[in-house]
């Protein structure tokens, strides 16, 4: 009895640590992005049971609903954590008296404190284990005592398995039938097996678009991971668990209850010492900046996505992208345009070239989203759906451009889809409200993408990008945004002239007051020209800007050459000066 | 033992309770008569029906909380069906029956409905007609999610028109997620068939009869592998057009995507010589596209419009119909000649399909180019080779219709359409009678009615076949891995590439996007 009191304190102890400490550090790892990054409509049961792994798919994507909110999404990661550690204990349940048996309970959880930091690891595949563990101590609940039967029993189980879980499935099931010819001494249980890995062949003919290699590897091999080795533990936890406990019982089988209890205890801070650094250094604190920002921008969150960007330690595109688009949305693009580091030039504004992909079109749709521009909204909606078929994000974005096209049918058929996830039934039904009560067109976003239609029909390809916006300004001459971007652009790619050509723009905006990079680019043009631009235009510069302008030619006569010159007016970094003669990708030109 | 008796006991209650629900399958006797009209979806109402078409299962559209179904044919034949939520599967064994034992005759749909608290009411019955010609038992399809650059996942799947079970002849899944199109029989032949693979595993797949071939088909005389195939009746040769296609986006509302071609020729394929014929009347200046052999193989159809010029509008491109006598013992052609200019009859003409017997070239007309699937206005047209005649039967949508084929008898015509919700395509059916008159169409009975208010996918190009293809994705993938096998060229026919369109027609000059993989 005391021994049995000896090994249940510290392991019920450790348990609850490490989960109190699980929901704490997954509050720091932010739940919410592995929601954004992996957000998906769930198939419906009937697809879903197609496919090897389907069914886990399905619940993986309902479970990762649960994670939009950042601390309840701890508190279920936890509960799932839990799940996880109870199958565990129902498949080893026989061995819940041997000394440290709670203690490596608790440590089958540290897999899942590498894997879910890691933002875009397919939850699909962590629930596949995740699955396959449960549905693995179910059946460990009965043994049929009949050998074929027992055959027949763990045949269908992995079949059962397969369909649920794929190959992880089939793993954890063999692991089980390993484990118990070991405990039970029955050897000849083994020969099962080899039957069970039959089963994708089993499989093969009833599915004839998979491969044989499809059947084995697919639901095991993760796209842009291969077979990391934590997963690969973490699918092998039973054994492994069985292993580490046989071993550790010849060891703590003769000691006395007490030092079973300290030795216990001592293992569990041990555990939650080591798990500290290791796990810490699992968060990735640029990846996860990345991905705040992104998210914040897809909420149209602009202010959190400029005070994200003040943390930034790498600059990448869709970070810029994401900048560039708060900036114009909080309508300082061309007063702070310069205020991060612009090396991309344009290509931190539009994200077409080669390297396209679903992802990058779901930010191109979005941006043009942004602009009020309906037909690229909805082209790249639909190029980013190839990948993300059922994204939410996607087909919200299809959803009103379609609308706004007039295109009801279509959108009807979206929204049904997008209605299936609870996140967003509520949006839909309003939707599709507005759609019943023939009043679609008064919704304000809608309003806006019909507003913008263009009057004249033109080329939109995905070479040019700022021909295509200057031709959607053209056809929108009262949409601003377009018009900041277009400036915007022309600024990046150093034509200053096609900047001061476009200052009758700001006028008819309204603008009596020019923004500071524009009046950055206009001293720029004077001083090649010689020209009195701004009087023919009735402008003027501030006297700031000319007076820092005058300051900053006179550190770069002072300086002895470039980089010097780089030096000495490095306190204008942010200006379009700096930018013109330093950053620019195209200051060899100009 | 006990817990047996237990088991048991609900088994046999719900064995009774089944037995005296089907037993319950008539239709009330009291009811009253309603003046609503039965609506049902899909719309299989007023059509002509083949006697081996799979079951059309529908969904009552009319509000009710329980409904009885009598589909009754003019035999006394009689199919009851009950159901609450509207959805009506049909047994497929009843519906055979009910079909067969009337062909010629009606079948008719009465449903009756009850609101809680309510008599029964009696909706005003549907009724089709049952046609004697039989439909060929295949369809052969690419599934494809709508978009323009980027690509995922499709497959060529392969339906049976007389029940639903649908099968991949091929899938991009098992071939790294490349593209593959322009499926294509010798007539309907499952014998005869051959598709494309671009990027990875790029090639021709031909199987003909017991032989699989994995084929490159471009060679310097054509500077582009076949695109658009038309296998020539005898089955030793294949019409591949040559061409450098290209796409923009449209920005107004109406129209999403233009594609067209930079230049575009006519080949021949060899198959069993394996090599490439280039006959100089067609690799002319201009833009001969579409390639399609008459049922006698007499004749090569096509389509040919002057050569490609970037300043010109877009919408100026028209392609006129073409055709051009084969002589089949020598291979050589005669004298092209204009069969329908697109000036005259006022729309471009593309996708044209003779019919195996009643003298009808089905085509499509739009207003310009050929890539008709992107044109909302475009519609299928008859022309009457005898008469010289075109027709447009009503049977078109006001939206996209294209790609339309025969079936083997000819007596069913088949398209697709984006009738239902104006982006994506689906596949639908005409009877067309002796006299060329063409019944109201209806959409690939499916067994779950709601199946395309939510489907994502395209069915392009879908081509009748007499029987199932004796191929799956893996054994085209056997064959894939052993490599393409190069093609020679037949040089005493040919010309150059040095002349014809392909010189002319700049092809390093890039103006849309090609298709990339995602």
């Amino acid at each position: 009895m005391k021994q049995k009191i000896a090994i249940k304190i510290p392991g019920y102890a450790g348990v609850l640590l490490l989960l109190a400490f699980l929901v704490c550090f997954m509050n720091k790892v932010d739940t919410s992005l592995i929601y954004y990054w992996q957000q998906s409509v769930a198939l419906p049961v009937g697809e879903a049971l197609q496919y090897p792994g389907g069914i886990s798919g399905l619940l993986g994507d309902r479970f990762l609903e649960c994670l939009v909110r950042p601390v309840f999404g701890s508190f279920m990661l936890a509960i799932f954590a839990l799940g996880f550690i109870i199958s565990l204990a129902v498949i080893f349940r026989k061995e819940k008296n041997k000394p440290v048996f709670f203690v490596l309970l608790s440590a089958s959880m540290i897999p899942l404190f590498f894997l879910f930091p890691d933002y875009k690891f397919p939850f699909h595949s962590i629930m596949m284990v995740f699955t396959a563990q449960v549905l693995t101590a179910i059946l460990s609940l009965y043994t049929p005592g009949n050998k074929v039967a027992n055959f027949l029993y763990l045949l269908a189980g992995g079949l059962i398995l397969y369909l649920f879980s794929g190959v992880p499935g089939l793993i954890i099931l063999a692991q089980l039938i390993v484990i118990r010819s070991f405990i039970s001494k029955k050897y000849h249980q083994l020969i099962l097996l080899p039957s069970l890995f039959v089963i994708p062949l089993i499989y093969l003919p009833f599915n004839l678009s998979y491969s044989l290699k499809s059947a084995y590897l697919g639901t095991l091999v993760i796209p842009d991971y291969g077979l990391p080795l934590i997963y690969l533990i973490l699918i092998l936890i039973p054994i492994l668990f069985f292993l580490i406990l046989s071993g550790m019982n010849q060891a703590f089988s003769k000691i006395s209850a007490k030092r079973q209890t300290l030795i216990s205890g001592v293992l569990v801070i041990i555990m939650l010492a080591g798990i500290y650094p290791l796990t810490k250094s699992k968060i990735n604190e640029s990846v996860k900046n990345t991905l705040q920002i992104e998210q914040a921008s897809f909420t149209k969150d602009w202010d959190r996505v400029l005070m994200l960007a003040t943390k930034l330690e790498v600059l990448n595109r869709q970070k810029q992208v994401a900048i560039n688009r708060a900036l114009a949305n909080s309508g300082k693009l061309l007063d702070s345009l310069f205020w991060t580091p612009q090396p991309l030039a344009e290509k931190g504004i539009f994200l077409e070239d080669d390297k396209l992909n679903s992802r990058w079109a779901l930010y191109l749709s979005d941006f043009y989203y942004d602009l009020g521009y309906a037909s690229e909204t909805r082209h790249w909606s639909m190029e980013a759906q190839m990948v993300l078929m059922r994204n939410p994000l996607v087909l919200k974005n299809l959803i009103i451009s379609t609308l706004a096209q007039g295109d009801i049918m279509f959108a009807k058929k979206y929204l049904k889809i997008l209605s299936q996830s609870p996140l967003n039934k509520d949006w839909c039904e309003q939707i599709d409200e507005k759609i019943s009560n023939n009043s679609i067109l008064d919704d304000i976003e809608i309003a806006r993408f019909v507003d913008n239609n263009p009057n004249r029909d033109f080329f939109a390809g995905n070479a040019f990008p700022i021909v295509k916006l200057s031709e959607f300004y053209e056809n929108n001459t009262d949409n601003y945004l377009a018009f900041e971007f277009l400036i915007a652009s022309y600024l990046f790619q150093n034509e200053v002239d096609m900047v001061v050509n476009k200052l009758t723009g700001f006028r008819s905006f309204g603008i009596e007051k020019l923004p500071r990079n524009v009046e950055e680019a206009i001293l720029i043009y004077m001083m090649k020209t010689k020209a009195d631009t701004l009087s023919e235009l009735d402008y003027s510069v501030s006297q700031n800007t000319i007076k820092d302008f005058k300051e900053f030619n006179r550190l770069m006569i002072a300086s002895k050459n470039m980089d010097d010159a780089k030096h000495l007016v490095s306190k204008y970094r942010m200006s379009y000066w700096y930018y013109f003669l330093f950053t620019s990708p195209y200051r060899s030109n100009k | 033992m006990k817990l047996n008796r237990l088991i048991h006991i609900p088994l046999i209650i719900v064995f009774f309770s089944l037995n005296l629900f089907i037993g319950c399958n008539t239709s009330p006797s009291d009811f009253l008569e309603s003046d609503q009209t039965l609506e049902i979806y899909p719309d299989y109402t007023e059509i002509i029906v083949p006697p081996n078409i799979a079951p059309m299962n529908f969904r009552i559209e009319n509000e009710g909380d329980k409904f009885k179904v009598e589909l009754s044919n003019t035999k006394a034949g009689k199919i009851s069906i009950r159901t609450s939520s509207g959805v009506v599967e049909i047994p497929l064994k009843k519906w055979r029956k009910l079909l067969n034992e009337d062909k010629g005759g009606r079948f008719s749909i009465s449903v009756f409905k009850k609101n809680k608290g309510e008599k029964w009411m009696k909706l005003k019955p549907v009724s089709n007609e049952i046609s004697r010609d039989e439909i060929s038992s295949y369809i052969a399809f690419r599934k494809i999610p709508a978009s323009y650059i980027l690509w995922n996942e499709m497959g060529i799947y392969q339906r049976s028109v007389e029940n639903f079970e649908e099968t991949p002849i091929m899938v991009n899944a098992v071939t790294d997620k490349n593209c593959m199109n322009c499926h294509s029989f010798n007539a309907g032949d499952p014998n005869q068939f051959l598709f494309h693979m671009r990027t990875k595993f790029g090639g021709t797949i031909i199987l003909n009869d017991d032989s699989l071939s994995f084929l490159d088909t471009k060679n310097e005389y054509t500077r582009s592998a076949g695109v658009y195939p038309s296998w020539h009746p005898d089955g030793n040769l294949v019409a591949f057009s040559v061409n450098q296609i290209r796409q923009k986006f449209h920005s107004k509302k109406g129209n999403l995507i233009y594609v067209f071609d930079q230049y575009s020729d006519i080949v021949l394929f060899d198959i069993g010589k394996n090599t490439t014929t280039r006959p100089i009347e067609l690799a002319s200046d201009n833009l001969e596209n579409l390639p399609t052999w008459s049922v006698d193989g007499n004749n090569l159809y096509y389509i040919c419009s002057d050569p490609y010029i970037d300043t010109l509008p877009y919408n100026t491109k028209k392609y006129n119909l073409m055709t051009i006598p084969f002589e089949k013992e020598s291979r050589k052609f005669g004298q092209a000649d204009t069969l329908l200019n697109a000036a005259d009859f006022g729309k471009s003409i593309t996708f044209p399909r003779e019919s195996p017997q009643k003298n009808i070239i089905a085509f499509i007309g739009a207003d310009y180019g050929y890539f008709s699937i992107y044109n909302p206005e475009a519609d299928v047209y008859f022309y009457n080779t005898e008469t010289r005649q075109v027709s447009k039967p009503e049977i078109n949508s006001d939206f996209t219709e294209s790609y339309p084929s025969w079936s083997t008898n000819g007596s069913w015509l088949m398209f697709i359409s984006k009738r239902k919700d104006g982006v994506l395509s689906q596949v639908w059916f005409s009877h067309v009678d002796e006299n060329g008159r063409a019944g109201k169409p209806f959409v690939l009975p499916q067994k779950d009615p709601d199946f395309y208010e939510s489907q994502l996918y395209n069915f392009n190009r879908p081509e009748f076949i007499s029987e199932k293809v004796n191929l799956n994705p893996r054994k085209i993938l056997s064959r894939v891995k052993k490599g393409t096998k190069s093609t020679g060229i037949n040089e005493q026919g040919s010309v150059s590439a040095t002349s014809g369109a392909t010189a002319t027609a700049n092809p390093l000059k890039d103006e849309g996007e090609i298709y990339q993989h995602n």
